[in-house]
């Protein structure tokens, strides 16, 4: 009886094209933009918003390198009165810049494996308060990183140079590679782990044969990512270099002496070692694997004892609390409460400045989301859903390079390109901040929302779209919502990332300051509890995304 | 040489409870299945045999040795996963050696043992595929013989779902693969086998345990399950069912001897129901049938209880016109849908119990004389031997709801 009535009422619907006259305005103008032109129109500009904010710059740098060839082989190799000494600088930069970034990745990774293994397959109190602790750093400038671990190794004894150089590096490195194990941990069944018990291998002997290859992805990507902030970083690197010269802290001075040619063989160098490492790493990668036939069964035995592993457990917790987190937040300890009243309210009125700059980034860092998010939802969606065979390739690969290379090299490729020495659409200044963010984010936004995208059930949608759905209609009803979480990510972190940044802003923003600049800017005319006074409120800024960021997931 | 024993097994994950208080023993050289529907535990059930998953409370018994709290890597049973499990990273040839290396067998040895199994196998020569270049049935095979390789004194083989993956007429094929190596001489294995599929279990089982709930509901050999199911559950998880509510009336009058043994029978009723007793149930006021209860069931039967008749679809019969045997539990009705379904045909008889309508099925091996014969719209009798007859206790009208909707 029920189905019949059922039935009946569905006659009512039975005239279609009348029921299409009364639809609601926002399906209509679903309708309408579900037209193909449209789409086509909406992918033709996101090409070549891409190609003129990531490619363009990019090659540029070459095209000016090329064409001042004469000024540079002068400057750099021959000058009047210092001779090669350029040169020298680079040299040392490079090895510098290098050999850090090699050492705080390696230990980086020897840290990451157990925790990132306690992160994933332990379950015990406080996990979670651990969890986001790691990961704070991430959202906090690297100048306010760096202050504190000057302050934190200070006890020690242990001045600026390269050792403190390289521990701040790994502060702030290791959240990246712990970050990318933990996701392919989260995601390699356990599955694997079980039958391999069950064919009677002990633990040590899982991790190796087992767990280890199935990581190997997550490896990489981490150790890419943390290899190229390092190489990147310049805010943390200015406190702690003393006379240690970092690439980055090269490329910043020469631009402030306006030794362009230099500073931009520099660049052009940097660009190129970056991106042939990249695609080195993402080629080699997939042919080298771990040694899996052999196995000592006595020494992995031994080494499967679970007292082991907990004394292996309780060392690199303790070496995470040593070497990561009492350094990142030690400088919390050291804020001087009384004195800050007269800090910044006193004669140098210290405030205003620090206000101004908190705007700036806050401004600066809401833009590049929007934009990025504007243009990084089609592109995600023509990276994943366009069968476009090659292109879609080329487009992936070349996705990653504004990550890949160091962002003041990136800021000063950008400053040429856009700057009076290039198109001279732009002069150094708030939009060119700004338009350097977008360029260093877009990667970051991209890529949490390519992930959803791709594991989203796709018969959703046709199941949407054989219900009459138009397809714009099931974009805003059925995809958005599902892709909601990697956008949100994808706009934390470049929101974090944008708020951290210093090397490319001091190369491009002319008289305009941000947190991290201003930061950088006390701790080199000494001014300390204003410069941890600035940090502290970038930490909160910082815990409070990483909170929302917990509480969404 | 392994003889499994369960006692009181419980296990909870957080609030949800996943095992409830099993005990179990499986035979050695037995080919035990583990039947339920999906989530019913099975897995977990198998897991904590295994050692993958520690009960909350209960031992786990290996020929008499206490083996609860011994890790997976002492037990040396073969575990065949659901979806295989095959390491994606090695090829098929390191799969299958890799028990041998993690306990360091001699290499030599082991090389021949493997390649005797990809013979075996009919894998030759793809010694260095990788598991996704495979279909599903080379990786069953593969991943069979990568938990056979584990095998030391333990000859127990775990299979989780071996067939589920897989095509019907494949599945077909494997189920008699996998009952000869069970049985074979060689191997001399203990089989733990969970399925959901009860054509699978009656194929291969020496004994079957059903399980829902977490709740081991019945363990019996094929014929105990299928002809003495213990609960509305277990009859209907085998086969299609008909039931009917009423009240055992132990001192009723009958027209007919309900003593006699019924010529309908087939060989099994006089082993399984030796100690069963005929016992009339009023259905409506007018209506009794007879069915065969066992005793103890029997003794506990008041006239106050109502309880349920259940009969297999397969076990009624049908016949043409309106012809009442008084010998038989019979009643007449009219087929209102007719049904070709292959090896038997499906028919629906409405029958009316003083006015009130009901819906019988019937099934019956497929004839040309049934194709021409029984068409939709005659009128029919349906009767039933008592011996195929199944008592309850009635479990409550909502729980047959639940049942029978969970088909």
């Amino acid at each position: 009886m029920k189905k019949q009535k059922l039935f009946s009422e569905q006659h009512r619907f039975k005239n279609k094209s009348e029921s299409s006259k009364n639809l609601p305005i926002s399906l209509k103008i679903d309708r309408f933009f579900s037209k193909p032109i449209y789409r086509k129109g909406l992918d033709t500009s996101t090409i070549i918003f891409f190609l003129l904010v990531i490619v363009g710059p990019v090659l540029y740098i070459f095209f000016s390198i090329f064409l001042n060839i004469p000024s540079i082989n002068e400057d750099v190799f021959n000058d009047e009165l210092i001779g090669d000494l350029q040169w020298t600088i680079i040299l040392k930069s490079l090895f510098n810049s290098f050999s850090i970034a090699g050492l705080a990745v390696c230990i980086g990774i020897l840290l990451a494996f157990p925790i990132s293994i306690i992160l994933t397959r332990y379950n015990f109190r406080g996990k979670k308060i651990l969890d986001s602790l790691i990961d704070l750093p991430l959202a906090v400038p690297t100048g306010s990183l760096g202050i504190s671990v000057l302050l934190f190794w200070g006890i020690f004894d242990i001045s600026p140079g390269y050792n403190l150089l390289l521990f701040g590096h790994i502060v702030f490195t290791f959240p990246y590679i712990v970050r990318n194990m933990k996701i392919v941990l989260e995601k390699a069944d356990t599955l694997y782990d079980d039958a391999a018990r069950t064919l009677g291998a002990p633990g040590f002997t899982i991790f190796r044969t087992i767990t280890l290859p199935l990581m190997k992805e997550g490896i990489i990507a981490g150790a890419i990512l943390g290899f190229t902030r390092s190489l990147g970083e310049t805010g943390a690197s200015i406190i702690l270099s003393g006379l240690i010269d970092t690439v980055p802290i090269v490329i910043v001075g020469f631009r402030k002496q306006l030794a362009i040619p230099a500073a931009s063989f520099l660049a052009g160098i940097m660009i190129t070692i970056s991106i042939l490492l990249l695609f080195s790493v993402k080629f080699f990668t997939r042919k080298v694997g771990f040694p899996i036939k052999k196995v000592w069964p006595k020494i992995e035995k031994k080494l499967s004892n679970l007292n082991l592993r907990r004394i292996r457990n309780y060392l690199a917790i303790f070496g995470v609390v040593i070497l990561i987190l009492i350094p990142s937040f030690y400088m919390l300890s050291q804020l001087q409460l009384f004195k800050i009243g007269e800090d910044m309210f006193g004669k140098d009125n210290k405030w205003a400045f620090l206000y101004v700059a908190i705007m700036n980034s806050i401004q600066i860092a809401g833009l590049a989301v929007l934009i990025t998010l504007i243009f990084g939802i089609p592109f995600a969606f023509i990276i994943t859903r366009r069968k476009w065979g090659r292109a879609i390739t080329f487009l992936d690969t070349i996705l990653d390079i504004p990550v890949a290379i160091p962002s003041a090299a990136l800021g000063f490729s950008i400053f040429m390109f856009w700057g009076p020495q290039g198109i001279g659409f732009f002069s150094p200044g708030f939009f060119m901040i700004l338009f350097v963010h977008i360029t260093f984010t877009f990667p970051y936004m991209v890529r949490p929302i390519i992930g959803v995208l791709e594991r989203t059930n796709r018969g959703v949608e046709e199941a949407a779209r054989t219900l009459g759905a138009s397809s714009f209609t099931v974009f805003r009803k059925i995809t958005l919502p599902n892709i909601k979480q990697g956008i949100i990510a994808g706009g934390i972190m470049v929101f974090t990332r944008s708020l951290g940044e210093t090397g490319a802003t001091i190369v491009v923003m002319g008289g305009i300051r941000t947190i991290p600049v201003l930061i950088v800017d006390w701790v080199e005319a000494s001014a300390m509890s204003s410069a941890i006074f600035a940090s502290f409120i970038a930490v909160i800024i910082g815990a409070f995304l990483i909170i929302i960021l917990r509480i969404i997931k | 040489m392994v003889n499994i024993t369960l006692k009181n097994i419980s296990k909870s994950f957080k609030e949800q409870v996943a095992l409830k208080n099993i005990s179990l023993e499986i035979k050695d050289k037995e080919y035990f299945i583990i039947l339920g529907p999906t989530g019913s535990g099975k897995t977990t059930l198998v897991k904590v045999i295994a050692g993958l998953v520690k009960p909350d409370s209960g031992e786990v018994l290996f020929d008499n040795k206490d083996m609860t709290n011994k890790p997976p890597l002492e037990r040396n049973l073969g575990f065949m996963f659901e979806n295989y499990a095959l390491f994606p990273h090695m090829t098929i040839y390191n799969n299958i050696a890799y028990s041998a290396r993690v306990h360091a067998r001699d290499p030599e040895i082991t090389h021949n043992i493997v390649e005797q199994m990809l013979l075996m196998t009919l894998l030759t020569g793809r010694n260095d595929a990788l598991p996704e270049e495979m279909s599903g049935g080379m990786k069953q095979r593969v991943a069979l013989c990568r938990a056979l390789m584990n095998l030391e004194q333990t000859k127990l083989l775990i299979l989780d779902e071996p067939l589920k993956a897989l095509d019907a007429g494949l599945r077909m094929s494997l189920r008699r693969d996998l009952l000869q190596m069970a049985k074979s001489k060689l191997l001399e294995l203990s089989v733990i086998h969970i399925t959901n599929e009860e054509n699978e279990a009656m194929m291969v089982a020496d004994r079957i345990a059903v399980i829902n709930h977490g709740k081991l509901i019945q363990v019996g050999t094929p014929y105990e399950i299928y002809y003495q199911p213990k609960t509305l559950f277990v009859a209907n998880f085998m086969s299609e069912i008909n039931y009917f509510e009423g009240i055992g009336r132990k001192n009723k009058e009958l027209s007919w001897d309900i003593h006699k043994k019924s010529n309908q029978g087939d060989i099994f009723f006089e082993k399984i129901h030796k100690e069963s007793i005929p016992l009339p149930i009023e259905i409506e006021e007018n209506i009794t049938f007879v069915s065969c209860v066992q005793k103890e069931l029997y003794n506990s039967i008041t006239e106050k209880d109502k309880i349920l008749l259940v009969i297999r679809a397969n076990h009624m019969k049908i016949r043409l016109g309106n012809r009442i045997d008084e010998k038989h539990n019979a009643i007449t009705g009219k087929i209102s849908r007719r049904k070709f379904m292959g090896v038997f045909y499906r028919f629906e008889v409405i029958i009316n119990f003083n006015d009130k309508e009901k819906v019988i099925i019937v099934t019956i091996p497929a004839t040309s004389e049934i194709h021409d014969t029984f068409l939709e719209d005659l009128n029919v009798t349906i009767y039933f031997p008592k011996e195929l007859g199944i008592v309850f206790m009635h479990p409550g009208k909502d729980e047959i709801d639940k049942v029978l909707r969970l088909e």
